[in-house]
């Protein structure tokens, strides 16, 4: 620690170029914890939900016939009254850049698998008005909060991409209730009777988006899977069946190897963060080298000379890498919370960093240190 | 003034090498130098006198012979060794001053205390003394851009004599100031070599400076083979 007036000193010696490589520091760490999340998705670390959420969805993408809800009811292993079919489309309130999730869905069995497990928090009596209600909604909490909705009031939104039958995009609503989240997740998004939708929109009827069920026994999932699939096998929409977990994985796996080209990123954000801290100190090597042989004047070893350089830059890195954490933390907090729950920074990739930031720290300094520990006094004084 | 030699070079020789050709600057040099006075090293540039200054302060390594300060066989010490006894038996004053333009008087004259195991608080008493000394208390926390050339020097003398160091080696500590200044560097080297019975060599060219030292030593003309102060004054080696 005593020596740590001398590094800081030596460190904001020239601040316009410590302040530049600090930056490009910041934005490295950030760009990692962002990345390292980001990857996390698309390598398939991360688990989506529970394995009991059976997804029957479209094989080849587009909508299926909703009354593929009641073949797929007959299913061994579907628990028939939390059998939900919906259809999910883009709606805005007052601001059309702010768009939100609009999920028309069975209204009877949409209710029942609200209350399965505790991710939803709700009033009972308020589930029951909404499914009484053909026009009636539930709204996040979140979208309640943000346009100041209350229960009972008229919520006409405009749906940009999907025109109604009276040739108009406006949709009304009555709020019946407000409903959150227990989990991480924190969306605008609004649920209202997939028969009131159906009535109302110009084309597509009878179709659904998706159709899903809570099992009772995970372990079926897969079989119960199979058997959908193989019920709608060579028809016109043929079905692709899965937990939210294994289609999830399947889309990203379709995508392509994400995960790897966000590592190739990653590792190209750090050879740019390494070459500028690199430069920045060997310059501060060479402007120092005078100074370096008054210290060795002074009586310092070759040994602590090295350690100091090498202390400027675990410094510099160190404070630039625990800010650029701190930012994808705070960044990764408001996507998790605005976007979706899926981004995740844990504590090892925050350890992860931590090592980054000790081993780049080190490799940037060595070169100049060593030179350092081996310059002669002699040749340091007589280059001034 | 001990007429007992402290600082002794024993057949000492120095070359470079440039390419494959040793260029000899000193060969067989044999001074002896008492403790507690104030000798100066003269002579035209390129005689040699800052290498034997080097060499005497183990700065620069000989090529050849015994060089023993106090008691202690400075020639055969590592670099580590060699780095412990500079911190802690010399103090060097440039003709540059050779401050850390980043740091405050008080925290310059600090570097060498940064080697020892005081704490923060012994360290600072130490400085504010080394300070006083040089009378520049007031001058504490100016950064060597804020003070004059003598001051400036005076930070560096308070530097090299914050260790409370046995020697004093100074390159030409006056060759950057003017005669005023140069005086008062000089009235102030005296005091520290009466007062505290500091051992002082320095390089200089100021006639003015040499006739406040006690001994001085021509490097170009003088017989570096047989050069003994003190003792051997009488016999006017030196």
């Amino acid at each position: 620690m005593k020596y740590f007036h001398l590094v800081w000193k030596n460190l904001m010696r020239k601040k316009v170029r410590t302040t530049f490589t600090f930056f490009s520091i910041i934005v490295a760490f950030a760009l990692y914890g962002m990345l390292v999340s980001l990857a996390a998705i698309f390598s398939g670390e991360m688990r989506f939900s529970a394995d009991d959420r059976l997804f029957v969805n479209a094989k080849h993408g587009g909508t299926l016939p909703v009354s593929y809800a009641e073949r797929i009811r007959t299913v061994d292993g579907i628990v028939s009254e939390r059998l939900v079919w919906g259809y999910t489309f883009g709606v805005y309130y007052r601001d059309a850049q702010q768009m939100f999730g609009a999920q028309a869905r069975s209204a009877r069995s949409g209710a029942a698998s609200l209350k399965v497990g505790d991710r939803y928090w709700y009033d009972d009596q308020q589930l029951e008005n909404w499914v009484n209600d053909r026009a009636g909604a539930l709204i996040s909490d979140r979208l309640a909060r943000e346009e100041g909705l209350q229960v009972g009031d008229r919520l006409p939104l405009t749906s940009p991409g999907l025109q109604k039958a009276d040739g108009t995009n406006l949709w009304e609503f009555n709020v019946s209730g407000i409903y959150g989240y227990n989990t991480d997740e924190n969306p605008r998004e609004i649920l209202f009777h997939y028969d009131y939708f159906d009535e109302g929109r110009a084309t597509d009827k009878g179709t659904v988006g998706y159709i899903v069920n809570i099992i009772d026994d995970p372990a079926q999932a897969e079989r119960i899977g199979r058997e959908i699939d193989a019920m709608f096998a060579n028809s016109t929409y043929e079905t692709q069946t899965g937990t939210e977990d294994s289609l999830t994985r399947d889309f990203f796996r379709r995508v392509g190897n994400m995960g790897s080209a966000i590592y190739l990123i990653l590792g190209a954000v750090f050879l740019t963060m390494v070459l500028v801290t690199a430069n920045t100190m060997i310059q501060a090597f060479k402007e120092r080298v005078h100074e370096i042989g008054i210290l060795k004047t002074l009586g310092f070893t070759g040994a602590t000379v090295l350690g100091l350089i090498v202390a400027e830059s675990l410094l510099l890195l160190s404070v630039g890498g625990a800010v650029g954490l701190a930012v994808a933390w705070y960044i990764i907090d408001l996507a998790k919370a605005q976007v979706t729950p899926l981004f995740y920074l844990g504590l090892d990739d925050i350890l992860i960093g931590a090592l980054i930031i000790v081993v780049f720290g080190i490799v940037v300094a060595l070169g100049p240190a060593l030179q350092a520990k081996r310059l002669t006094i002699i040749d340091a004084l007589g280059r001034s | 003034m001990n007429d007992q030699a402290f600082i002794k070079l024993r057949d000492v020789s120095k070359y470079y090498l440039k390419g494959k050709t040793k260029v000899p600057v000193h060969e067989n040099v044999n001074i002896s130098i008492p403790q507690g006075c104030l000798v100066a090293l003269m002579g035209p540039s390129g005689c040699g006198k800052t290498t034997l200054l080097n060499l005497i302060g183990g700065l620069d390594r000989s090529s050849g012979g015994e060089i023993e300060i106090g008691g202690q066989r400075i020639d055969s010490l590592s670099e580590n060794q060699l780095a412990k006894w500079r911190s802690t038996q010399i103090g060097f004053v440039f003709q540059f001053h050779n401050l850390m333009p980043v740091l405050s008087a008080e925290r310059n004259v600090e570097l060498p205390l940064l080697l020892t195991n005081l704490n923060r608080q012994q360290r600072q008493q130490h400085v504010a003394t080394a300070l006083k000394v040089v009378g520049l208390e007031d001058r504490a926390k100016h950064y060597p851009r804020e003070l004059s050339g003598g001051q400036e020097q005076r930070v560096a003398i308070a530097r090299a004599i914050v260790s409370d160091p046995a020697i004093l080696m100074c390159d030409e500590p006056t060759g950057n100031l003017d005669r005023q200044m140069a005086d008062e560097i000089m009235q102030l080297l005296r005091d520290l070599n009466t007062r505290f019975n500091k051992t002082v060599v320095m390089v200089t060219h100021d006639h003015h400076v040499v006739a406040k030292c006690d001994y001085v030593i021509n490097v170009e003309d003088d017989d570096l083979s047989n050069c003994h102060l003190g003792a051997a004054l009488d016999q006017g080696v030196a």
